[in-house]
């Protein structure tokens, strides 16, 4: 057996315990929301449980609950997030890589030192602007503070960097606005760079705790996460069951989406072609 | 006066002068090349012509209208890049297409319009058999459903050029289309490059750094140093009757001979003590430091002489050769270029000797102003 081989299994162990450690609490979670209630403290670990209670377990979690209203407002959420993030990031960065204007250089450092600010900082002013809007306990008080992502400008603007100068020359002569080249041109040789930023970005506000728990107060208006501990503190108690399950209810889209979008991930960087 | 006008434009980028007042008229339906070295300011002059940058000052006129402060896109003029810029996410025809689209009314454009709408079909349709035209001209009707990614760099330039016909624009604007393209693909496209001038009638406008382009290909060439246009003119004068000494230095490959060399005090030619033929400058010169240029094909291996060099290199072109040789009279290296007979016995670090034709020689003062003829008095023993 090669050296090259021996290498290649041993990286391949690593690889894979390490998957399992990362994977073991979702493991755990998807493994409790099938199991009764008797099977969950055990003293042994059994992954296979022995009565299927799925079926109840996921009956509950969907019924007792406005699981599915929580995910409708978390999708709404999300999107509107994830849409009005592109709207301002892909024209900034644009101006910020391509355009030249006085005051560029500050203005850039300046969204820099933006991206070293927590969030939690800001929550309070935030909540007062929310107040003074009337917007608090609504979509608009859940979506307001993110619509402006100074990553998403900056990680575009990396992105547009590397975009030739001869492309938008070429399009200015051809009779593209700037607009036209920043949403016919740009938007299109940057899916990769859109695509891993909406990953990040929907993931963010979907799992987002913070934020939501603050702004919002009536049960219609809550998000996922908020779901999830409304669920366990008035509903479940101590059913760690139906708790898991809607765990697990919530998790999925996010899950399927990154395995859908992974794929278009990978031909969205095979396809740009450009170098 | 139809053609591209340009009158003392200038450019500036923060202190640095790029261009220091360029006039040009290019003719309608000329074939010029803009050449210099990086830095000469000929990319900057193209992309003042073609909108895509403001010139400082100055005036751009065509065809007798003044396009100095028009938008790009309203100059109807056709620009082809190196890096070929053709949209990644568009198939080739949808490249082609897109100069086309733009200037269709936005309402034509929508999608389905073309189906409903009778008058948007008749455009479209024109756009379609407009590409394909283009497409047969060029040879590229088989990729036109590909993207730019499947695409080798010859057939890019290809697409490239295409996107720049369908409109037929009054002028062609080139940056260095056939730089990226390999050295066999390039000699290629050069003579295809020409036989389109020929076939379209159109203005070329056309940089390069590459000489030999410049030369092959246009009716005439402006030479770019430091942002100032030294001369302007056919390729066989520019060659053969430079008005500076670096047009001489930049046209010609081998790079031409300069010989540089001080005056004898009655205005005679002085190499190491020794006069050089019957010609002089008159007192008025005496003692001045000139440069003798002279073209590798005008020196002559003789068998023996006064002119004596030591070959440091051979370059075999196959037909002939180029030897490369050092002498002190000469103060640095000399290029000679001979038939392979003449040569069949030179080898490295063996002595040659030379000679010159006087009457082929070029002179050219201490600014690298040519010393014109008639200052010259031969015969004058």
């Amino acid at each position: 057996m090669g050296y090259d081989r021996l290498f290649s299994m041993l990286r391949h162990l690593i690889l894979a315990s390490l998957a399992l450690i990362f994977l073991a609490p979702f493991i755990w979670m998807v493994v409790t929301s099938i199991k009764p209630e008797d099977e969950i403290f055990l003293n042994e670990l059994r992954i296979i449980p022995e009565r299927f209670a799925g079926y109840e377990n996921y009956r509950i979690a969907l019924t007792e609950t406005p699981l599915l209203r929580f995910m409708l407002n978390g999708l709404i959420v999300t999107v509107a997030i994830f849409l009005s993030q592109v709207a301002v990031a892909v024209p900034a960065a644009y101006a910020l890589a391509k355009l030249q204007f006085k005051g560029k250089q500050v203005l850039f450092i300046a969204i820099l030192a933006c991206l070293m600010i927590p969030p939690q900082a800001v929550s309070i002013p935030w909540y007062l602007l929310m107040y003074k809007f009337g917007w608090l306990d609504s979509y608009a008080g859940l979506v307001a503070p993110f619509s402006i992502s100074v990553f998403g400008i900056f990680l575009m603007r990396q992105f547009f960097n590397t975009v030739p100068d001869d492309l938008i020359s070429a399009a200015r002569l051809d009779g593209y606005s700037e607009l036209g080249i920043v949403w016919k041109i740009m938007v299109p040789t940057a899916i990769p760079a859109l695509i891993s930023f909406g990953i990040f970005s929907i993931v963010a506000h979907w799992n987002d705790y913070f934020w939501p728990l603050i702004v919002v107060n009536s049960q219609e208006m809550l998000t996922p996460p908020l779901g999830v501990v409304a669920f366990k503190s008035d509903e479940a108690g101590d059913s760690y069951g139906p708790l898991m399950a809607a765990a697990t209810i919530i998790v999925a889209p996010l899950v399927i989406a990154y395995l859908l979008a992974q794929k278009r991930f990978i031909e969205g960087i095979t396809m740009s072609g450009m170098k | 006066m139809t053609g591209i006008k340009l009158s003392n434009i200038t450019k500036s980028f923060g202190n640095t002068e790029v261009l220091k007042g360029i006039n040009l008229d290019i003719k309608e339906g000329e074939f010029i090349t803009l050449i210099g070295a990086s830095g000469s300011g000929k990319s900057t002059l193209l992309r003042i012509i073609s909108g895509l940058e403001q010139q400082s000052s100055g005036s751009i006129t065509i065809n007798d209208q003044d396009i100095s402060t028009k938008r790009p896109k309203d100059r109807d003029l056709a620009m082809v890049f190196q890096s070929y810029a053709l949209y990644p996410h568009l198939s080739v025809r949808g490249n082609m297409e897109v100069p086309l689209r733009m200037r269709a009314p936005l309402w034509q454009r929508m999608p389905m319009v073309r189906k409903i709408n009778k008058k948007a079909h008749k455009v479209l349709k024109h756009i379609d058999r407009r590409v394909d035209d283009v497409a047969s001209q060029l040879h590229i009707e088989h990729l036109l459903d590909r993207k730019p990614s499947e695409l080798s760099g010859g057939q890019c330039q290809r697409v490239a050029l295409g996107r720049a016909m369908v409109r037929e624009p009054v002028a062609f604007l080139m940056d260095e289309p056939l730089s990226n393209l390999d050295a066999k693909l390039r000699v290629h496209m050069r003579g295809e490059l020409t036989q389109l001038h020929r076939d379209l009638g159109t203005t070329f406008v056309y940089v390069t750094h590459d000489q030999v382009e410049a030369m092959t290909m246009p009716d005439r060439i402006a030479l770019l140093v430091e942002g100032e246009l030294i001369q302007v003119d056919t390729p066989d004068a520019m060659y053969n009757n430079p008005k500076h000494l670096k047009v001489a230095e930049f046209i010609g490959s081998p790079t031409i001979n300069i010989l540089p060399v001080t005056l004898s005090n009655e205005g005679r030619i002085m190499f190491d003590e020794q006069r050089l033929g019957s010609i002089g400058f008159g007192r008025s010169r005496a003692n001045d430091s000139i440069s003798i240029a002279v073209r590798s094909e005008d020196l002559k291996l003789v068998s023996t002489g006064t002119m004596k060099a030591i070959v440091t290199h051979v370059e075999n072109m196959g037909s002939e050769k180029i030897v490369y040789a050092c002498a002190d009279w000469a103060k640095g290296p000399l290029a000679i270029k001979a038939g392979s007979q003449v040569t069949a016995d030179i080898e490295q670090g063996g002595p040659i000797f030379l000679a010159m034709d006087i009457a082929k020689l070029m002179f050219f003062d201490h600014q690298g102003q040519r010393i014109v003829q008639e200052k010259i008095m031969q015969g004058v023993a």
